[in-house]
């Protein structure tokens, strides 16, 4: 199977098989909603809810009982003073998240988190530590571990970029690496 | 040494506001491009730590530029964060294949280009 399904526990890659992830999930009679970053959607008809990350993170959240998801997109770990709150910081997305899935009717013991982005250019461990991605990944798991909500997927760090698609009706997430095309291209 | 940002883009304005932001709030070091082309030239001889580069330009495209760059042995390795007016999936994902390492969207936020930068370069 292509994606990760809710109910499975990953720790590690849910990318797709390189013949499927070029044609990702199939849309059908879902809704089509796509993420900048600093955004977030939720809905409780179906939807599929898309973002591309690079060092930014995504939490997707999903409630089985209520087949209710959603997503965000934040660029930075802790809003900060004297700058506005928004919800390019983990802290302000993430609860506006949650605020925006209990407007549902979802209940926090319910919601089950996956987690994806964070990349950095550095492979090194130490290195990788003090990166962006990995402050990004850190503040997504400390929200999700201070809100008691289960991450069930975590695919994050890295040195690539990554395209999210989440199903809001049942909570199936794709995950593709974009590969960087090292072949030359012609003209000027 | 300081380190050096190479930012790229045809809008002069622009470049002024980001090498603004850099010089009030980091200690790098700005060199500008106007367009790909002469990003590639200029990267080459100035060895930038990071490149900062706009995607739509005349003569050479952002992509376009960082995929070339990604072929010079002395590039291959040095940042890249593209730019981009057009935050829709086919340019960031078209961002990722050219061999981008992240994005930024405009209009540019001072703290977030600050934070990102720091991330690639330290303070």
């Amino acid at each position: 199977m292509a994606a990760a399904h809710p109910k499975t526990h990953h720790s590690s890659s849910v990318d797709a098989p390189a013949h499927l992830a070029s044609a990702g999930p199939v849309l059908g009679e879902r809704q089509r909603a796509y993420l900048l970053p600093g955004q977030l959607h939720v809905s409780a008809d179906p939807c599929q809810i898309r973002t591309i990350l690079g060092s930014c993170v995504a939490i997707c959240l999903w409630d089985s009982r209520r087949r209710v998801g959603g997503m965000n997109h934040f660029l930075l770990p802790a809003s900060s003073q004297g700058h506005p709150a928004s919800t390019r910081f983990a802290d302000v997305a993430t609860r506006t998240l949650l605020e925006m899935l209990q407007a549902l009717g979802c209940r926090l013991p319910n919601l089950q988190a996956k987690i994806f982005g964070g990349a950095s250019m550095f492979q090194k461990q130490d290195r990788y530590a003090i990166s962006l991605g990995a402050k990004n990944v850190a503040a997504a798991l400390d929200l999700m571990k201070s809100a008691a909500i289960p991450v069930v997927v975590q695919e994050t760090g890295g040195t690539l970029g990554r395209k999210i698609m989440l199903n809001t009706d049942d909570g199936i997430v794709w995950c593709q690496r974009i590969e960087a095309e090292r072949k030359h291209s012609n003209g000027l | 040494m300081p380190k050096k940002v190479l930012l790229v883009d045809d809008s002069t304005t622009t470049l002024m506001m980001e090498e603004m932001i850099l010089k009030q709030r980091t200690a790098y070091e700005c060199v500008t491009a106007k367009d790909g082309l002469d990003a590639i030239s200029r990267a080459v001889v100035e060895a930038p730590d990071l490149v900062l580069m706009d995607v739509v330009m005349p003569r050479m495209n952002g992509f376009e530029a960082c995929k070339r760059m990604r072929l010079e042995g002395s590039l291959r390795d040095t940042p890249i964060i593209l730019v981009t007016t057009r935050g829709e999936e086919e340019y960031v994902e078209a961002g990722f294949q050219s061999g981008c390492n992240d994005y930024i969207t405009k209009p540019i936020d001072s703290f977030e280009l600050v934070t990102l930068l720091h991330s690639y370069l330290g303070e």
